[in-house]
């Protein structure tokens, strides 16, 4: 019953956390089985969106939540404006109150062409779902971390659990 | 029912279509074709040596010949460019053999075009070398290209292409992750479903590390675009037969036909289907080097009268998989570490649900090593029996209890030895243990993990760490990965 309890609070601060986003930027996709909402830092008309003046976004999640111990993180990128085919590379690194670990990378080819990508973290992350507070950053390296023109923003769409 | 030898295989693939990609293998007796596959060409890591630079230097006559062809030729270079422009598929799982065809025809043309039959195209290991070759430089060199965005001493990052990365796909076991989403078609349409290869390394070095024409989809006129796919080729070579993952058994993939796209040597119309296109690196050419380009051997089930080892390697090719597995129980054998040594040891459980889905056809049973420290003696690997609590070392692979192997991998001898994770399939062998009534629903399961050496001279004492065991009840599904 104690369980119980703590799951609920758990949840529920999950809750909060989430609708403290606006929801008209989110999105889910139909396949995965346990979406979580991108949830960026920045103003909620481009929370979802990298560009010069915000080369990343911040996503909150609850793996201690998961029905199963997920491995497969999914990317959506929905759509990209990059007229002059700026290197689109990006890492994805998940934050825990221990600290901060790179899990993977994927680029985009051609750089203006969205997508959907798969970052496997199960071996560098093996407590994974023990966390109850972690955060997903997707940040824009490109090459050498050069940041994006002026006319350059990447549209993200959610990310999801395999 | 007639076993299938390896005589009879090489009929069978000739059947499939080889004889339209290589007739001449065809034309005379069996040995012939034999020897025109154990002296297919050979496609070597690009590195400093003469054997490379031979090839290279073929490979500039041929791309400055394709480029002096008329543009009503169809293996004109821009020509050629326009196929990727017109047909390539990318993000779905048609982007492995779509394009390992292409370079196939390619190839031919280069031979073609040349007169050197043994040309081999040699591929870039960015893993290895992360600057673009010296040999793709300099003015008037036809293998340059002036549209690159990198310079000859740009390097690539190595979280995008380093060596352990590429590793770690290449141990990827699931098809759908690894080579990409479904689909019905080369392009769809709606969201491309990136496989890691592709998604990772091969688009890196497309669009943010070389770029200029990399970028576009008229990469092909970047003659480094034919080598750096040919990297990709080798990471699917190494990924479905050296590692022994299975492709999808999907005949939506296996049955389709590229065709009204390629033209093969002499600008004839060519054409071939996924389920072909598995058999190319096998018989019609051959890598000299892994993805790390450590040298490999020619694959002795295929040149030589070895029956098991054919068997093996065909299943590997031919036989495919469904691509997704869904885990539905997840049972830990043993969560404490432990030591295999050659003197075998045993850990059981009581495993009920297996008893269910052994009698499934939709459900199969997988053991899960986590956490095994990689040996020093690069010759050992673990064999699995079930229910066999005396395997040895001698014990042979024909015994009904034994369920598979664990071999390891080390991209070089002086690098610190690493944790892998392995899995294997033990339904078969629950099922062969059940219908010769040596296993009930209720009965505990015994896995027996034995260490071997491959020096079957040696006598050394091996020691193989464990972190932790478990056993997976999965169902199988092809439909996970559907993007529409």
């Amino acid at each position: 019953m104690k369980d119980y309890k703590v799951i609920g609070a758990l949840a529920l601060i999950a809750l909060f956390h989430c609708l403290s986003c606006r929801s008209d930027g989110m999105r889910q996709m139909a396949y995965a089985k346990a979406p979580v909402t991108l949830c960026g830092d920045g103003p909620e008309s481009d929370s979802l969106t990298i560009n010069r003046n915000k080369p990343f976004i911040r996503s909150y999640f609850s793996p201690i939540l998961w029905e199963e111990p997920y491995q497969i993180m999914v990317v959506s990128v929905k759509s990209v404006t990059n007229p002059r085919l700026e290197p689109m590379t990006f890492t994805v690194s998940i934050e825990h109150p221990d600290g901060t670990e790179k899990v993977g990378s994927f680029s985009l080819y051609p750089p203006d062409e969205p997508g959907i990508f798969r970052v496997t973290f199960s071996d560098r992350l093996p407590q994974l779902n023990q966390l109850t507070n972690a955060y997903v950053i997707i940040k824009h390296t490109g090459n050498d971390n050069q940041l994006l023109s002026e006319e350059a923003s990447v549209l993200f769409d959610s990310i999801q659990w395999e | 029912m007639k076993k299938t030898t390896r005589r009879d295989f090489i009929k069978d693939a000739s059947m499939l279509g080889l004889a339209s990609l290589a007739a001449p293998m065809f034309l005379g007796g069996c040995e012939e074709v034999m020897d025109s596959i154990r002296e297919r060409p050979v496609r070597r890591c690009i590195q400093d040596n003469d054997l490379v630079n031979a090839q290279l230097e073929i490979y500039k006559a041929a791309v400055s010949a394709m480029k002096a062809l008329p543009n009503s030729d169809p293996r004109n270079w821009t020509r050629q460019a326009e196929i990727h422009q017109n047909f390539c598929p990318h993000g779905n799982w048609f982007f492995f053999p779509w394009h390992r065809v292409y370079l196939y025809y390619f190839e031919q043309i280069c031979q073609q075009l040349t007169g050197e039959t043994s040309f081999g195209l040699p591929f870039w290991s960015w893993c290895i070398e992360p600057r673009l070759p010296a040999q793709f430089w300099g003015a008037g060199n036809p293998l340059n290209n002036s549209t690159r965005v990198c310079t000859p001493t740009s390097v690539a990052s190595p979280s995008d292409v380093g060596l352990g990365l590429v590793d770690g796909y290449l141990n990827q076991p699931n098809f759908g992750v690894f080579a990409g989403g479904n689909a019905n078609s080369l392009r769809p349409g709606g969201s491309r479903q990136y496989g890691q290869i592709e998604g990772t390394p091969h688009n890196y070095i497309h669009g943010t590390f070389v770029r200029g024409d990399m970028a576009t989809f008229m990469s092909p006129l970047d003659p480094i675009f034919w080598s750096h796919h040919c990297m990709v080729d080798v990471c699917w070579y190494e990924w479905n037969v050296l590692r022994n993952h299975q492709n999808t058994n999907d005949t939506t993939w296996t049955n389709f036909n590229y065709s009204g796209m390629f033209v093969d040597g002499s600008g004839n119309p060519a054409q071939m289907t996924t389920a072909v296109s598995v058999l190319l690196p096998l018989l019609n050419y051959r890598y000299a080097s892994d993805f790390s380009c450590q040298p490999i051997a020619d694959n002795q089930a295929i040149v030589d009268n070895d029956e098991a080892a054919f068997e093996s390697v065909k299943s590997v090719v031919s036989k495919g998989a469904p691509i997704k597995l869904n885990v539905k129980e997840r049972l830990t054998l043993a969560d404490t570490a432990m030591t295999f040594s050659t003197e075998g040891k045993t850990v059981a459980a009581k495993l009920s649900p297996i008893s269910r889905a052994i009698s499934s056809d939709s459900e199969r049973v997988l053991m899960k090593l986590n956490g095994v420290q990689e040996p020093d003696d690069a010759s050992a690997f673990l064999r699995v029996f079930i229910n066999k609590a005396d395997a040895s070392p001698k014990t042979s692979t024909s015994d009904p209890h034994y369920a598979g192997s664990f071999y390891f991998f080390r991209h070089s001898r002086n690098a610190a030895p690493e944790t892998v994770n392995f899995q294997v399939d033990i339904t078969e062998t629950l099922q062969r243990l059940k219908s010769l009534g040596e296993l009930s629903g209720d009965d505990d399961v015994a896995v027996s993990l034995v260490a071997v050496s491959t020096d079957q001279e040696s006598n050394a004492q091996i020691e193989l760490p464990v972190k932790a065991i478990e056993v997976n009840v999965v169902e199988v599904a092809t439909e996970m990965l559907n993007m529409n």
